[in-house]
């Protein structure tokens, strides 16, 4: 059992060795529909319907606060 | 002693298999400009003009640019290429075994050798800064021996 164990963690241990996306890589990362906001469009259609509703409007990015509070 | 820096990259488009070498032995006695760039790569797209205006320049005074295009589907950099026509050589290094030789850290990635072979700098990005600071070091290179 404890050598099941170790062997497991060795395991585990090794398969993070090689994490991460070299930079060459970044193609396909930097393809349009591999983007978060893939329909800016419609984004801002939703945001539209969102502020009209809630009198309120932001809070999607992680960078701004979302307070509500425009 | 010039240093030989030998990788072999595989070519895999359109079902053949082309071994393609990055070889510096080739331009023994000249300042070699190594640049990393893709097609996806917005500021790879902004180095070319600048490459070719180097290439233009100072390929009588003893310098080789050799751009790797890495980790790029063959079509998209093909379509660039024909766009902006360089008249630099262009190499294929699609799974990026160049790029990983060379450690790059980030895209584009240029690495300068002097006439003896010597890395001597390595680069990450451009923009016109970066395109000042490198024509400078490119210059000094030259001058020396020669």
């Amino acid at each position: 059992m404890r050598a099941f164990v170790l062997i497991s963690f060795a395991l585990c241990v090794g398969s993070c060795s090689n994490l991460g996306v070299k930079p060459w890589e970044r193609g396909t990362l930097a393809r349009e529909d591999m983007a978060l906001d893939s329909s800016p469009m419609q984004t801002a259609f939703d945001d539209h319907i969102y502020f009209s509703k809630e009198a309120s409007s932001g809070g999607r990015g992680f960078a701004g606060g979302g307070c509500g509070c425009n | 002693m010039f240093k030989r820096l030998f990788i072999t990259a595989v070519l895999l488009s359109s079902g053949t298999t082309q071994a393609v070498e990055l070889d510096l032995d080739l331009h023994k006695g000249k300042v070699v400009y190594v640049d990393l760039w893709a097609s996806w790569c917005p500021p790879c797209r902004a180095s070319f003009p600048w490459m070719e205006k180097m290439h233009q320049e100072l390929q009588d005074k003893g310098l080789v640019i050799l751009a790797v295009n890495t980790g790029d589907e063959p079509a998209d950099a093909a379509r660039f290429l024909e766009m902006t026509n360089p008249s630099f050589k262009i190499i294929t290094d699609p799974d990026g075994d160049i790029a990983q030789n060379l450690n790059a850290t980030g895209m584009p990635f240029s690495v300068l050798y002097n006439r003896a072979g010597e890395r001597v700098q390595s680069h990450k990005g451009f923009n016109k800064e970066d395109a000042v600071e490198l024509r400078e070091t490119i210059n000094t290179l030259i001058a020396e021996a020669e």
